[in-house]
């Protein structure tokens, strides 16, 4: 899923340097509706108010333990967009 | 006033389609093809309800329900970036007990009544106040949440209609202290720059603004810049270190109240040696003086006015001989070595400096010194005007800059700049009006602050509060709480929601919200977006614009309101006010087609950077930069030879603690919208006291031990956080203020700055106990 994800993000991104703008109605064009991004998902594991991309990444951007691989690993304010949600998963050991 | 979805709204999400097609093959879906689009979605865009960014966003409309909201990639502000509240907006409107129908209050109870009945009792207490005791017995207390349609119908029955000015947003507890920076600094409100200067800036000094929580799209353009420009500094000055400070490569925290010492030590540091732009201040500066000792406003019917004098560079130089990087030291807590450094970044010649500012500066009994003093360092330096190197003051609400500032929704303004003070003005809002120029009175309404006390005094006997919640927003709530449920008070509340201020109401409209009407919004860069809407409200709501001018109807001031295509012709009206002033506005339609457009707009062209030539139309050919808006002095603007004082209150023996409040990322003002997103609440459920460890220690306090805060004016309890999300530095304690179940603004102070009368919500005092 996370690999789909990226895949289609660089889709996305490829189209966006591909294309010029098609926005001239003010509408949004179904390819703007395509490469716009929806909820993200909480954080279903404990985090701590000190952590940063570093630590996000550290499973994050590999998927290491199975953890879901971001499609946009140059973000670098994560909790801006995923703020904490239940805990139903343990985070991977964080070293500092 | 409607217009049809079918006709707006055409794309259509397909994911199966987009994958079956092929990304080469994308094309525009016609108008009837979205309606058959898979998934029933369709798709429509509209600014972000939440902060004066101004985020776009896609929404996604399936069955009369809002049921996805998407970063909009179009959008130039946020290029398909949303924050957690811009991407859980889909939910914001479907809290289980959103307001559906008018109540009136009878006894300690809300009973359901028709429009026709609620509409009936508020007119017949309107027309008897009016009667008995003069127009300035009502009033009307809006926000900056308005639209720029409701903003301009509410302001426009009562100076043109009923004749009165009390009119107030929630803006003025926001944002006048920028108004009055910028009306006294260069003559005209809002800034010169952009958000483009985040992108092209390498040099960024945050003043009192948590960006990475309250404007978090805007910070990460900033991280974005950092990432491919490794030039770029990001230095965060504040009174606690938040996740902007986390972020920055420099944190610099000073003592309460410091940043007016700080930003005249910045200058004299500048000065002293000789590290001025000098043909940039011959060409575009001159030097003014005010009163000083200007007081608090904590009395009733505080008056104010300040007197500038002319000084020259010399007497700014004499005046800024006390600010020495030592005395500034002892008073900030800030080294000397960083003072002198922060001056020395801010007049590199290879750096594109930035400052950017919210409510640390604004919510100061100060707060007009502070936007002038960092606009001296920009103007000292020159670094102003030019593409990546500006000062901005960011905005906190939708269309604060867009309704309450440019409609001018405030007890002394008219739309564009203008003032009701100044007959000049009277005259062309009248014309525009097609009222007598007697009919709008010369005399300013109360500010905010003001004319809750003249409600708790019994001058204001009628208020409709209008997309805003005062009974948690103002300062010193206790008062004016208390003031609401006095004898005699009549207060209409108009929400989605049930709030803390409908409590005290008599009577409660339902509102439309968002994208349950048309509307425009004005962000921070200068930038209009107009939506449309795209759903119905549920059961009997209505929209806000709709219920003034039907109150202005029963009034017999409905010939003011003439209008078929109600928004259409009222955006024409509106337009007239900044047409040929610098800050004009396009015809209604050409926002349909873009995202946004920067005033001034002429000619259809939009103006990224005000006052510079090749960009700004008013600037002629060979001025280069001009501040053609300060015509009293000449097209220059103002450098302010502006002291430090203390603020009203400071902590003592018995209150030791400062206080601050402010806002965290999940939540949006008072949490009424917010607080009903369930993966926001469960992020973010309660506000908590953060406290530096130290000073926990010192008091037996550990973290999360329930604590007493209390101040001259009221008491609260609330968890104890240490080493937390932000963390207060030493000797201050910071409470947010989104949480209704804790209402922290009964211990903030009702002090204001004089000029621009905007209270003081960053600074009291408080002692911290264990409860």
């Amino acid at each position: 899923m996370g690999y789909l994800c990226r895949a289609l993000a660089v889709a996305a991104l490829l189209q966006v340097l591909a294309l010029p703008a098609l926005a001239e109605e003010g509408v949004p064009t179904e390819r703007e509706i395509m490469e716009s991004e929806g909820e993200p998902p909480v954080i279903p594991h404990r985090v701590a108010d000190t952590d940063t991309a570093r630590e996000c990444l550290k499973c994050h951007e590999t998927g290491k333990k199975g953890a879901p691989v971001t499609p946009h690993p140059e973000r670098k304010a994560c909790t801006q967009c995923h703020v904490r949600g239940e805990v139903k998963a343990k985070p991977g050991k964080q070293k500092r | 006033m409607e217009w049809t979805r079918r006709a707006f709204l055409k794309a259509s999400a397909a994911t199966a389609a987009f994958a079956a097609a092929g990304a080469g093959n994308l094309r525009r879906l016609e108008p009837e093809g979205a309606e058959a689009a898979v998934g029933g979605i369709t798709w429509g865009k509209a600014p972000c309800r939440f902060c004066g960014t101004g985020c776009g966003v896609l929404v996604g409309v399936k069955d009369g329900r809002i049921v996805a909201t998407k970063g909009d990639p179009a959008a130039p502000v946020n290029k398909g970036l949303n924050c957690v509240k811009g991407y859980f907006l889909s939910k914001v409107l479907y809290g289980k007990d959103r307001l559906t129908k008018p109540l009136i209050r009878k006894g300690d109870k809300f009973v359901e009544a028709s429009w026709e009945e609620a509409m009936t009792l508020i007119a017949a207490k309107f027309k008897e106040s009016i009667d008995t005791h003069g127009p300035d017995s009502v009033a009307i207390y809006g926000s900056g949440q308005w639209t720029v349609f409701e903003g301009y119908a509410a302001a426009k029955l009562l100076k043109a209609g009923i004749g009165t000015n009390n009119i107030e947003p929630n803006a003025r507890l926001c944002m006048a202290s920028a108004v009055a920076g910028f009306m006294s600094t260069f003559g005209s409100d809002e800034p010169m720059g952009c958000y483009d200067d985040l992108d092209l800036g390498d040099t960024f000094f945050l003043w009192g603004a948590n960006m990475a929580e309250a404007h978090p799209v805007l910070y990460s353009r900033l991280l974005d810049n950092k990432l491919k420009n490794p030039k770029v500094k990001i230095i965060d000055l504040g009174t606690r270190y938040t996740r902007t400070s986390q972020m920055a490569d420099m944190f610099v925290s000073f003592k309460p109240q410091t940043d007016l010492a700080l930003l005249n030590a910045i200058a004299h540091v500048i000065v002293r040696e000789k590290l001025y732009d000098e043909e940039f201040i011959s060409k575009h500066v001159v030097f003014k003086k005010g009163k000083e000792r200007i007081g608090y406003g904590l009395e009733d019917k505080y008056k104010f006015d300040d007197e500038p004098t002319g000084i020259t560079f010399e007497e700014y130089r004499e005046f800024l001989k006390p600010y020495t990087p030592e005395h500034v030291s002892g008073l900030s807590g800030v080294p000397v070595k960083t003072i002198v450094e922060m001056a020395h970044m801010y007049a590199d010649r290879k750096r594109k400096v930035n400052s950017l500012w919210t409510m640390g500066f604004n919510h100061h009994s100060r707060g007009t010194w502070a936007n002038n003093l960092v606009y001296n360092v920009h103007l000292l330096t020159g670094k102003i005007g030019r593409p990546g190197e500006n000062p901005l003051s960011l905005t906190g609400q939708p269309s604060a800059c867009g309704t309450a500032r440019e409609v001018g929704t405030f007890g002394h303004r008219l739309p564009a700049d203008m003032v009701v003070m100044n007959p000049e003005h009277r005259e062309k809002a009248a014309k525009i009006w097609g009222v007598p120029a007697s009919k709008i009175p010369a005399k300013p309404g109360p500010h905010a602050v003001e004319m809750f006390r003249a409600l708790d005094r019994g001058e204001i006997k009628v208020m409709w509060i209008q997309v805003t919640n005062p009974f948690v927003s103002l300062p010193n709530l206790n008062r004016y709480r208390k003031a609401a449920r006095k004898e005699g008070r009549f207060i209409v509340v108009s929400d989605i929601y049930p709030t803390r201020s409908t409590e005290l109401a008599d009577v409660i409209l339902p509102s439309a919200s968002w994208v349950e009407k048309e509307g425009v919004f004005g962000n921070t860069e200068r930038r209009t977006q107009q939506w449309f809407k795209l759903v119905d409200p549920p059961g009997e709501a209505r929209n806000d614009l709709w219920q003034t001018i039907e109150l202005a109807r029963r009034l017999g001031h409905g010939d003011l309101f003439p209008y078929k295509n109600v928004e259409k012709e009222m955006w024409e009206e509106y337009r007239q006010f900044s047409t040929g002033t610098g800050k004009d506005l396009a015809p209604y339609e050409t926002y349909f087609k873009v995202r946004g457009l920067r005033w001034p707009v002429v000619d259809g062209t939009e103006t990224p950077w005000r006052y510079v030539e090749g960009y700004d139309p008013y600037v002629k050919k060979g001025e280069g930069l001009k501040f053609y808006k300060n015509k009293k002095d000449e097209g220059k603007a103002v450098i302010w030879a502006r002291p430090y004082e203390p603020p009203a209150e400071s902590p003592d023996r018995e209150y030791p603690f400062w206080l601050s409040t402010g806002r965290v990322l999940e939540h949006w003002h008072t949490g009424t919208m917010t607080g009903r997103v369930p993966e926001l609440k469960r992020a973010y459920p309660a506000a908590v006291v953060e406290i530096h460890p130290d000073d926990a220690k010192k008091l037996g306090i550990r973290n999360r031990d329930r604590v007493r805060v209390s101040s001259r004016r009221g008491t609260i309890v609330l968890p104890a956080e240490l080493n937390g999300r932000g963390k207060p530095i030493k000797g201050n304690v910071f409470v947010a203020f989104f949480d209704e179940t804790k209402l922290i603004n009964e211990l903030c102070i009702d002090a204001y700055d004089p000029i621009s009368k905007e209270p003081e919500f960053k600074k009291c005092a408080v002692k911290v106990e264990k409860a």
